[in-house]
């Protein structure tokens, strides 16, 4: 069988095309040895250079003097010999958006190092954690949660608390719905690299407080659901306290206006009461006294007023042409 | 019909026996492999035997990684270390010969230009390392490899321990006569602390290297055809490669400290000092010595007197 299966090998190389022939080598029998190691072909090619072979020598692919042709040749690309380039004959415009982006990090590789034993689940995690079992290996202004694999969280029996400085919609969702909690943190640089290296910090830097373009995103991740903790501006807090008023008397209100509406309700119910009674005394008075037998009102003005009006439709005129047949 | 006769000649090989042609998807090993530990006094098994990691002793056999893992290796130690000369070191001065014009010569700026008479070579060598890259998990796999290949051809043996109780040669080449490896160069693995007798027994003999568990090369792997090794050397060398991975994951980090966690000790005048250096040592030596005999206060006075504060001259015990 063995011997057959080999002649059967020999043939087919015979017969196969070049392209079949390039398949990589099969695992072979020879010891390993200094002498006998080789590597996948394909794996290292021969560089070509300028002056070996006869179609890259001579000039070597830069033409016959001139310029071109000298050692450290050229010039930079925008230059188009005097005329004014186009990065000159155009205006500027516009702005380039900020190169600080947070890192984003999906529920499944969280999920994945769990279940390795690499993050600790009972605890919060924050992005030393992260950083720790290689989520990334380089984390300059922040991280942001988003929710690939969040089907995953069922295979989980703890609820988890995720610190992160953002996080999108769906992401707080599922987290909530498995009974857990995502919180959003404030770090500048500084602050991020001494909470991921806190030996190199010997003394202990103080909190920032965010500017007002920072405050206003934290704001936009609370209305999706998260729960915050930063050093909050002046302005931030005479705002909460503004709204904590506006729904103390909105509370008040509805309540007043509900009771309102009651009375209103009830009132309404009254007097409809009452004006059905009224209009049924005054026809019962009406039909005794009066003599009704010609009384219409409104008084007829003219016959064919108003709805009565007879209309007649105008006769169709046509125009006369007089035709000179001469 | 080609690529059907291939998977039928790759299954047949690798169902049954162990062999150097396995397909890259499969293990060699079926079940784990123990081996029976040998006396080194007597050549003889005993009782006891010693199974080997599966992580590392029974990996798919991939002969383009130990390809590479051997260049790495060879060409890590290597430079060039010789340069030729340029145009700035040359023997001659960096002066026009004559001027550009007006005389019947060609014009050339320097005498020992490239192409003339006595010029240096354009293009020369120059002094660097001829290192390479290769990822960590790359040399980590290949090592492993290596190591299976080596259980399948048979070069493994495991020895108790490499002790001795007289530090000469002719004891080990009887020893080494048993093992039927006299003629042939053989590889003893040790662990960190090898023993001092055999070391200086070992030292003479060109047929036999000795080296411990972190210089275990995949060079010298493939070198020797017949390897001894303890049986902590075994287990050092599973610690020190499953650490090795670890560290690649991320993890056995070494835990910093602030610096105001750790802690600062205190005086204690009735404690005797712990100086590190010996300098410091000896001048306390010197003081206590003086503090004893009561000639304290003559050394202060007999001091020379100067404007700057100079060293202090060391007494002669003679």
């Amino acid at each position: 069988m063995f011997q057959t299966l080999q002649k059967l090998r020999v043939i087919c190389f015979m017969f196969a095309t070049t392209a079949e022939r390039k398949v990589p080598p099969l695992p072979s029998d020879l010891p390993f040895t200094l002498n006998n190691l080789w590597d996948n072909p394909g794996a290292r090619k021969i560089q070509k250079r300028w002056g070996r072979s006869g179609t890259r020598g001579n000039a070597c692919g830069r033409g016959q003097r001139g310029q071109g042709a000298r050692s450290g040749a050229g010039v930079p690309p925008k230059f188009e010999g005097g005329q004014t380039p186009l990065t000159r004959r155009l205006p500027k415009w516009g702005a380039k958006p900020s190169l600080e982006i947070y890192r984003e990090v999906n529920i499944c590789q969280i999920v994945d190092r769990i279940k390795q034993g690499r993050i600790d689940a009972t605890q919060p995690i924050q992005i030393r954690d992260m950083l720790e079992s290689r989520i990334f290996s380089k984390c300059k202004y922040g991280v942001k949660l988003l929710a690939r694999g969040a089907e995953r969280l069922a295979e989980l029996n703890t609820p988890l608390t995720i610190e992160v400085s953002d996080a999108s919609k769906t992401a707080i969702e599922a987290i909530k719905n498995a009974g857990g909690q995502v919180k959003v943190v404030y770090f500048t640089p500084l602050l991020l690299r001494q909470h991921m290296f806190p030996d190199k910090y010997p003394l202990e830097l103080r909190q920032a407080l965010p500017p007002s373009r920072a405050v206003e995103a934290i704001q936009r991740t609370e209305e999706r659901g998260a729960v915050s903790n930063y050093i909050k501006p002046k302005w931030v807090i005479e705002e909460e306290v503004e709204k904590q008023k506006l729904e103390e008397l909105a509370k008040l209100e509805v309540d007043t206006l509900k009771v309102q509406l009651k009375v209103a309700e009830t009132v309404e119910t009254a007097k409809k009461e009452k004006k059905k009674k009224k209009q049924k005394q005054q026809e019962e008075k009406q039909v005794s006294t009066l003599d009704l037998t010609n009384f219409k009102y409104p008084a007829v003005i003219e016959p064919g007023c108003g709805k009565d009006k007879i209309r007649q439709r105008k006769p169709v005129v046509y125009k006369k042409i007089s035709l000179n047949i001469d | 019909m080609l690529q059907q006769c291939l998977k039928i000649f790759r299954f047949s090989f690798a169902a049954n026996t162990p062999s150097l042609a396995t397909p890259w998807s499969l293990r060699p090993f079926k079940n784990e492999v123990s081996l029976p530990i040998i006396r080194f006094h007597d050549a003889q098994p005993t009782g006891q035997s010693i199974t080997l990691d599966q992580e590392i002793f029974n990996q798919p056999i991939r002969r383009d990684l130990v390809q590479r893992l051997v260049r790495y290796t060879d060409l890590y130690n290597k430079k060039i270390t010789k340069a030729t000369l340029e145009l700035r070191d040359a023997a001659a001065s960096g002066a026009k010969n004559h001027p550009q014009k007006k005389t019947g010569k060609a014009r050339q700026g320097h005498r020992q230009r490239p192409g003339r008479y006595k010029g240096i070579k354009a293009h020369g060598r120059k002094i660097r390392s001829l290192r390479i890259d290769l990822p960590r998990k790359v040399r980590l796999q290949a090592l492993k490899v290596g190591l299976t290949a080596a259980l399948i051809e048979g070069k493994f043996t495991v020895i108790d321990t490499e002790k001795l109780n007289e530090g000469r040669t002719k004891h080990l080449v009887q020893l080494m006569k048993s093992f039927q490896s006299y003629t042939q160069p053989l590889l003893i693995v040790t662990s960190v602390d090898p023993d001092d007798f055999f070391l200086r027994a070992s030292s003479n003999l060109q047929t036999l290297e000795t080296c411990t568990v972190k210089e275990f090369n995949i060079i010298k792997i493939l070198k020797f055809k017949s390897i001894l090794i303890t049986k902590e050397a075994v287990l050092q060398l599973t610690e020190s490669l499953k650490q090795r991975k670890l560290t690649l994951l991320g993890e056995n980090k070494i835990v910093k400290k602030k610096f105001s966690e750790y802690p600062i000790e205190q005086y204690d005048p009735t404690k005797p000092l712990d100086l590190k250096f010996k300098v410091l040592k000896e001048y306390l030596e010197d003081f206590e010595k003086l503090k004893q005999e009561g000639q304290l206060d003559k050394f202060i006075q007999d001091m020379p007197k100067t404007k700057k504060v100079g060293r202090i001259n060391t007494i002669n015990h003679h």
